[in-house]
């Protein structure tokens, strides 16, 4: 019989639990530490395939893993939604390797993982957010050579990203950067908060959970700790600015203090819905 | 109502998962074997293992076939397979001079030390469609076979060793020598890659790198944007034997052998400072991949250019993009939703053409 | 005057260096390279000493190790060996452990960690390229070049730093209405006169000029050094000026190093090494070019 059947659902053999063996679990967790030991700092580590294709959150995939435990509830979002493809599939996948109970209660898990979004609700100090991230290099978008990037990082050289913004601001009179809006982290390295909408930024600082960031395809792993300063980049007389909702609300809960999915209708008319579906269906109850 | 996604979304990924099986399984048919994948499309099979990083053709069959033919896809199933299975042992160094040969070739000479062995390869059919493969494909095979064995048989020696042609030529002082530096190989599948990455890292990406992916980037340097003119000394596919030390008995024992090729390109000197003498790239991968192992080669000696020129010189170029599921995975993941950056993005669009406006 | 700016034993070399590059190689041996093992001493054993509000040239051949000798200065490039120590200026006060309690000298720069040498060039330090396309970013605003510098010395307030990108710019005679424009669309002299703004953006004392007239029009490069000479004494700038153009230093530098095969051969008063010139070298100079 062959090795692989379990992955069909074959006979007989068992994969070990929660998928990863031991010795890459302890990889993992040896990068997150050193990675919350230097906030925003990404620390290159030894990323392991997943069932999963890389860019669909095996770096995400590869943290939650070695961190879960039996006793862990698990929620997944993608895009801050429960039923997403991608989340349902990733909560498939935590079920079967790890056999752990999910939610789609923010308030009730102690792990989440989520691609695109932090949840609306405050999370606590026993919680982890564990993010998916596609780039993890905020410099890539003015330098392509990671030898540079890295450099760049070491002497805190990020006069090029900098300049990248006052550019936006005389050409267009805005920032154009909508998510992964880059941010200064502890007051020293600038850093991709994955993309998040801004919207989310702000929940970054000074939180009472530990964000968790991983780039299983660029193998890199970083993090923000509780209590850390945040900084979107901004200038004294050009300020970082969320995604303007006003005057909109929810159809569904009536919120008005939510990042908002914007639904077109047939008809070219606009209908607005809480992206935190999560959280949408609470206050609905 | 219009938002379905909440509820309707497991149900809905489940079926599309059934009916991908569905298809992927034909219609009237009869089910493929794994025995017929790997015998009768045995470069497909070499190719996953190659690219998925474990040699295990029964695998890599499965994953040919769960992956409907596609070897992206059938390369990540067997390499996120390889990521569940502990490491029990590392093989010891080997030599390819003891490979088991197949088939090798050398464009450098006429003819060379232990002679040219064609082997099977394509390389002198015409590419005409055979439609009479479909009428008796057994009658053929057996037709071939007598052709092949009919009073043939022990007609020659095989050698045991096959001297590599470039270490004669390497005797003769007429290649360099590549300094390594490392007491250690780099292991790419437990450490993340560093630029500059040193040579057993590079080649080790390669041998895992994507075919098509690594032949483009070689090509490009073939064809102008680059230096590299390679000429083959030697090209050849034969079974490597893994030699894997016993921990209690401290014997080396023979634990298997693996298919492999490997290419030896050496290229025109070109350092004005230093001794002239050839330059030597070196490929090897699993299986029979020939275009892989040759495109390897040229690209090693590219990335030891001194100062990059073109993309297949500069490593950091090359070793970022030439693996396939990394790549395959993040050009698919454009498929999933992306609605939130987008609507960020709009808010930003919205806003600048508020200001364009106000300024016109 | 009091120096700004003092080094000695200044030496960039490419190679592993043997026991014979010493007499192999410098301007008695005529070569830079080593016959012996090939390693290129770019820059060997150069001492320099910059005064406040003054300029000193440096003169030379390509290859004598002129434009070496800047880029280490300038931290572009990392020296082999050597010192580098910088006064008390009042613009590095920002830089933290830079001078010991009571040293009126720095720590050699050359040994700082990069983030520190950066710090101290931003502070210190401008400098124009003979190539534009070094000093300036082609794709990014003029203004933006500018800031760049700023940006760098931490300045977070696009009001300020456009009005100091408009008076530099209004200084080297840019018409502000190209100001975000990218010096890509400019022509050689404007791209030179951006490449000066973006130097002394950080208001830094010591100006560092590498071959910047060379390539220009003569009308052009008359324009060009005419302005250099007039922000010098509005300015009060301390400067090193690096050129194979005898006429060049003659018009800016007060004092004047003459180098060969990355090696020093004479140096004094510009007037001096013009009307009596002591090495056979400088003579050949003097005599090819001011006839």
């Amino acid at each position: 019989m062959l090795a692989g059947e379990w992955l069909s659902g074959g006979a007989g053999r068992k994969t070990t639990w929660g998928f990863l063996d031991d010795g890459a679990k302890k990889d993992v967790r040896r990068a997150l530490l050193k990675a919350v030991a230097i906030p925003g700092y990404q620390v290159p580590y030894g990323s392991r395939e997943m069932p999963l294709a890389r860019g669909w959150g095996t770096g995400g995939i590869q943290i939650t893993l070695s961190l879960l435990s039996p006793e862990d509830v698990v929620k997944v979002i993608d895009q801050g939604c429960d039923g997403s493809v991608n989340a349902v599939n990733i909560k498939k996948f935590y079920e079967r390797v790890g056999g752990v109970e999910t939610t789609t209660d923010t308030r009730e898990a102690t792990l989440i993982q989520t691609r695109h979004r932090i949840p609306e609700e405050r999370m606590d100090a026993g919680q982890i957010l564990v993010l998916q991230v596609p780039y993890p290099e905020a410099l890539r978008e003015v330098e392509p050579s990671e030898a540079n990037t890295r450099r760049m990082h070491a002497e805190a050289d990020y006069a090029r990203m900098w300049l990248h913004l006052y550019e936006d601001v005389v050409h267009y009179g805005e920032i154009r950067l909508a998510y992964r809006y880059p941010c200064t982290v502890n007051g020293r390295h600038v850093m991709d908060p994955s993309p998040i909408p801004r919207w989310d930024v702000p929940k970054l600082h000074m939180a009472d959970t530990l964000f968790l960031f991983g780039a299983g395809r660029e193998h890199r792993i970083y993090a923000v700790p509780p209590h850390t300063r945040v900084e979107p980049l901004e200038f004294e007389d050009h300020k970082f600015r969320v995604e303007d909702f006003h005057g909109k609300s929810c159809s569904r809960c009536g919120a008005t203090d939510t990042f908002l999915d914007e639904i077109l209708g047939p008809d070219g008319t606009r209908t607005f819905y809480c992206s935190d579906t999560g959280y949408c269906d609470k206050r609905r109850r | 109502m219009g938002y379905v996604a909440v509820q309707g979304g497991r149900e809905a990924i489940e079926r599309a998962c059934d009916l991908y099986e569905s298809s992927r399984s034909g219609r009237n048919s009869s089910p493929l074997g794994l025995d017929q994948i790997r015998e009768q499309l045995p470069l497909a099979v070499d190719r996953v293992m190659g690219e998925g990083g474990l040699y295990a053709p029964d695998h890599a069959a499965l994953s040919l076939r769960q992956a409907a033919g596609d070897t992206f896809e059938a390369s990540l199933l067997l390499r996120a397979h390889r990521a569940t299975l502990p490491r029990l042992a590392e093989s010891l160094d080997c030599s390819s001079s003891s490979m088991r040969m197949v088939r090798r070739i050398s464009s450098a000479f006429k003819d060379v030390p232990g002679g040219q062995v064609l082997g099977p390869t394509s390389d002198y059919t015409l590419r005409l469609l055979d439609f009479e493969i479909l009428e008796d494909p057994l009658a053929r095979r057996q037709l071939i076979r007598d052709r092949l064995f009919d009073g043939r048989i022990d007609e020659e020696e095989v050698p045991d060793e096959f001297p590599r042609v470039v270490e004669l030529l390497r005797a003769e002082g007429l290649v360099e020598d590549v300094e390594t530096g490392e007491d250690e190989p780099f292991d790419i599948t437990r450490r993340s890659l560093v630029y500059p990455a040193p040579r057993s890292a590079r080649l080790q990406a390669m041998a895992r790198g994507e075919t098509g992916g690594m032949l483009f980037l070689a090509y490009s340097s073939m064809r102008g944007y680059g230096h590299i003119h390679p000429t083959l000394a030697e090209l050849r596919v034969g079974y490597v034997p893994l030699l894997v030390r016993n921990p209690l008995t401290g014997e080396d024992v023979v634990a298997g052998e693996v298919l492999a090729t490997e290419a030896d390109v050496v290229s025109r000197f070109s350092d004005p400072e230093g001794q002239p003498r050839f330059h030597v790239g070196y490929g090897m991968c699993f299986g029979q991949n020939e275009v892989k192992a040759i495109s390897m080669g040229v690209l090693d000696r590219c990335m030891r250019a001194a100062t990059p020129s073109s993309p297949a010189e500069d490593q950091e170029f090359v070793l970022s993009h030439i693996d396939g599921i990394e790549s395959m995975g993040f050009s698919n993941h454009w498929k999933l939703p992306h609605y939130v950056d987008f609507l960020s993005d709009l808010d930003r669009l919205r806003k600048a053409q508020e200001v364009d406006r106000a300024r016109r | 005057m009091e120096p700004l700016l003092r080094a000695h034993g200044i030496t960039r070399r490419y190679g592993r260096g043997c026991d014979r590059c010493l007499e192999s190689t410098g301007a008695e041996a005529g070569t830079n390279r080593c016959p012996h093992c090939g390693t290129v001493w770019a820059c060997r054993d150069v001492s320099l000493e910059l005064r406040a509000e003054e300029a000193l040239g440096i003169v030379g051949e390509s290859g004598s190790g002129k434009s070496t000798l800047v880029k280490l200065l300038h931290f572009d490039d990392e020296a082999s060996s050597g010192f580098l120590e910088l006064s008390r200026l009042p613009s590095l006060r920002e830089v933290p452990e830079l001078h010991a309690e009571g040293a009126d000298w720095s720590r050699n720069v050359l040994v700082l960690d990069r983030y520190r040498q950066r710090r101290v060039r931003d502070a210190s330090m401008g400098i124009v390229y003979q190539h534009p396309h070094l000093g300036l970013r082609m794709g990014v605003s003029a203004g933006g070049n500018v800031a760049e510098r700023l940006l760098s010395a931490g300045w977070r307030s696009i009001g300020n730093m456009r009005a100091r990108a408009s008076k530099l710019l209004e200084r080297t005679e840019i018409p502000l209405e190209r100001m975000d424009e990218p010096p890509r669309k400019f022509s050689g002299g404007m791209q030179q006169r951006v490449q000066i703004a973006k130097a002394l953006s950080g208001d830094p004392p010591i100006l560092l000029l590498d071959e910047v007239t060379t390539g220009l029009d003569l009308s052009v490069q008359a324009r060009v050094l005419d302005m250099i000479r007039s922000l010098r004494e509005e300015l009060r700038l301390s400067m090193l000026v690096v050129s194979h153009d005898l006429g060049v230093i003659n018009l800016l530098c007060q004092r004047t190093m003459v180098m060969k095969n990355g090696q020093v051969v004479e140096s004094g008063l510009t007037d001096q090494i013009l009307q009596d010139p002591q090495h056979g070298y400088t003579q050949l100079l003097v005599a090819s070019q001011l006839q």
